[in-house]
């Protein structure tokens, strides 16, 4: 059930996930539209979330956007109301950052390779930071071995800042988020969220705006996504069997490597349980730490990617079920 | 097996069905034929495989041989029609016995080669000459489709839309004797549908003990056919017992796998087996079958996973190999009460698929599916019935 309008008020927003955008001029959504969106929101139920482009707004459009509850993301210091700032370059060590503040680092795996102890100096000095790393579908094995490093090092680093007496943990998606769930918790593009573009027309989320793909539905027509089904978990058939629950899942990366929207590539599913392995290290050290009953603790697995369960053909997979 | 049955003739299958490799060269897009139901909707003249292309794809099979451990290859060779290109293959299976001999790989002595032909020029000098130089290491089946009118309906010249059958019956007597275990493979469409049964009567009169036969995929059929299917399959059906042509001959239409509920949990394997086979074309493109290449898709863009220069992209296998019966199923087909061996092109599912997906089963063969159903248990009521009685004439 969608529970979220994602609303792009321009061609020019900032991505704030793993898709890049394309030069699509600087036009703002038409007022009329973003009304109408706003009035779709209201009579669907849906909370709105406006993704808002590197330039001010207009009164009109402000007015509008207030008719409802909203959450604003915006590129950091474009606008200073926005509730999730996005940050696409490496800052430096000069920049500023609101310690209660929402933010998204868009950056490349090789920045995060290298500097790995300072994006979480970043997290101690926020609220929250989401990392994004936009070429995970061009991670080659070398790469994920120096991820798994990475995280190695980010996860050594925030245990021993606990024991310096440094608590809570630094909320870092890729390295604690896994810690707090208990089931899924994905992007779910097209199941619980859906956007709405300046034309006017549905997309599963903003890259598929930006890839070219097609519409899903219209403000005038309503949401209608063929074959929605496959956006589903239950419908996935890696996805399902799978217990990195931080995992973004998501359906334009699967349908950009593998062609199937529930079908996510190597390099995603690798990618998701080496996080989900650094946090279970960090939760076994701190459990050993503090004497704490190791039987929550994230399970062991003998594989990086579920892919290996998954295979039908594989045959030491003799479950039919899978 | 019911004992019963012990007199029925069983299907033989595939040679090393489930535990072969199976590579196939698509070696032209040309046929002497345009026959009527064919799925290939971009067959042309110009898409002759290269021999450059061929060996590179078979250096690549054979340069991967760990990630191909099936305990057995079969070389498949398919067109359009494979033998207008006979030259060409003789050489790419000369070039695979002697890689596989001099690489000392696993499948050296434990391979196929494959072909499916019109038939139509089996009796030339050319073929004749590759047949008897690779005779034990051959599998040939010819198409044809029953009597001459059936067969004509369809399979058709190109040009002159003048019927094939007499062209091809008259090759049958020397492939028989070459193959005498073989079988055919005869293609079901909607205006086939009033000669099932004196065409596979008349295939087992002309010597060919299977007959492989099922109805197209493709959503051809109109309101009524169902009916006209059945009522064939029923006479089919009291021909094959009250004659004894079971014992042996054997139709793939009645199977005693067929027509129950099937388990998600238990029964969940996929019908096909697209992305275990590769498939290469004359661009030297891999697809996961050849259903996927372009020539083959009325509506949809080629699923290519790769080529033979670059080598197979895995992650485009992973939806193949992952998929199963009932996550592509609708709610309608798993809950079905007659699901077992209602069967699916993974390409053609594909092809009329809402979105570009394998994930969607085209259902366009459902009424077709119960008729069968329903004629298939006539057939082994009525046989278990006769058998029954055989056994216990008091």
């Amino acid at each position: 059930m969608l529970k979220y309008l994602i609303v792009l008020l321009g061609d020019d927003c900032p991505s704030f996930c793993h898709y890049p955008t394309r030069d699509l001029g600087h036009e703002l959504m038409p007022l009329s539209v973003l009304q109408q969106a706003v009035r779709y929101a209201m009579m669907e139920n849906l909370q709105v979330q406006f993704l808002a482009p590197d330039q001010p707004l207009p009164k009109a459009y402000v007015e509008a956007m207030s008719q409802v509850e909203f959450s604003l993301y915006a590129r950091k210091g474009m606008h200073p109301e926005s509730d999730v700032e996005i940050v696409e370059v490496m800052p430096g060590d000069a920049e500023t950052w609101n310690p209660q503040g929402v933010y998204i680092l868009r950056i490349e795996g090789r920045t995060l390779f290298e500097q790995p102890l300072r994006i979480l100096d970043i997290a101690h000095r926020v609220g929250r930071l989401n990392v994004v790393l936009t070429d995970v579908d061009h991670f080659g094995e070398e790469d994920l071995a120096k991820y798994e490093a990475a995280l190695r090092a980010m996860g050594s680093a925030v245990v021993s800042d606990y024991r310096e007496g440094h608590w809570p943990l630094p909320e870092l998606n890729l390295l604690t988020d896994r810690m707090a769930l208990g089931q899924m918790n994905n992007c779910d593009a097209g199941v619980n969220s859906i956007t709405v573009a300046p034309d006017g027309r549905f997309y599963l989320c903003p890259a598929f705006y930006y890839d070219r793909q097609p519409a899903v539905g219209s403000l005038e027509e309503g949401v209608d996504i063929p074959n929605r089904q496959l956006l589903q978990r239950d419908h996935a058939p890696i996805c399902r069997l799978c217990d990195a629950y931080q995992c973004r899942r998501c359906v334009w990366f699967n349908h950009r490597t593998t062609r199937e929207q529930n079908t996510p590539g190597h390099e995603q599913c690798v990618v998701a349980h080496l996080e989900r392995n650094a946090s279970r290290r960090i939760q076994l050290e701190l459990a050993r730490e503090l004497g704490l009953d190791e039987t929550d603790i994230i399970p062991a697995l003998p594989y990086l990617d579920p892919f290996e369960i998954a295979n039908k053909w594989n045959k030491t997979n003799k479950d039919d079920s899978i | 097996m019911d004992k019963a049955l012990d007199t029925v003739m069983t299907r033989k299958g595939a040679w090393r069905d489930g535990m072969a490799k199976n590579i196939t060269f698509i070696v032209t897009k040309d046929c002497q034929l345009a026959c009527k139901y064919c799925y290939l909707v971009g067959k042309n003249a110009k898409e002759r495989m290269p021999w450059d292309v061929a060996k590179a794809a078979v250096d690549y099979v054979l340069d991967h041989e760990a990630e191909m451990p099936q305990e057995s290859a079969v070389w498949d060779f398919i067109g359009g029609e494979p033998f207008l290109e006979i030259d060409l293959i003789d050489r790419i299976c000369d070039y695979i016995k002697r890689e596989l001999y001099r690489r000392n790989h696993h499948w050296f002595n434990s391979y196929r080669f494959s072909f499916s032909t019109n038939g139509i020029n089996y009796h030339e000098r050319r073929i004749q000459d590759f047949i008897e130089k690779n005779k034990t290491h051959l599998s040939i089946g010819i198409t044809i489709d029953g009597t001459e009118r059936k067969h004509d309906l369809n399979r058709v010249y190109k040009h002159s839309e003048r019927g094939s059958y007499a062209d091809v019956v008259r090759n049958i007597p020397l492939w028989l004797s070459q193959f005498p275990n073989s079988g055919t493979k005869v293609t079901i469409s909607s205006a086939d549908l009033p000669y099932i049964r004196e065409s596979v009567l008349h295939l087992f009169q002309l010597g060919i003990h299977e007959v492989n036969i099922n109805c197209v995929f493709e959503d051809v059929w109109k309101e009524g056919d169902d009916k006209l299917f059945q009522e064939q399959l029923i006479a089919l059906a009291d021909d094959i017992i009250d004659q004894g042509l079971y014992r042996d001959n054997t139709c793939s239409f009645f199977s005693e796998h067929l027509g129950q509920p099937m388990d998600c949990r238990t029964q969940n394997r996929n019908w096909c087996g697209a992305g275990m086979m590769l498939a290469v074309d004359a661009a030297g493109n891999f697809y996961p079958c050849t259903r996927f290449a372009q020539y083959s898709l009325r509506s949809k863009d080629a699923w290519i996973i790769g080529n033979v220069r670059d080598g197979i992209n895995q992650n485009l296998l992973r939806p193949f190999l992952t998929l199963d019966r009932c996550t592509q199923s609708t709610q309608e087909c798993i809950d079905c009460e007659v699901a077992e061996g209602c069967a699916w092109c993974q390409g053609e599912n594909y092809d009329a698929a809402l979105t570009p997906t394998i994930y969607q089963r085209s259902t366009a063969i459902c009424k077709m599916h119960k008729a069968r159903v329903r004629a298939n248990n006539y057939f082994w009521n009525k046989l278990h019935r006769v058998q029954g009685k055989e056994e216990s004439p008091c």
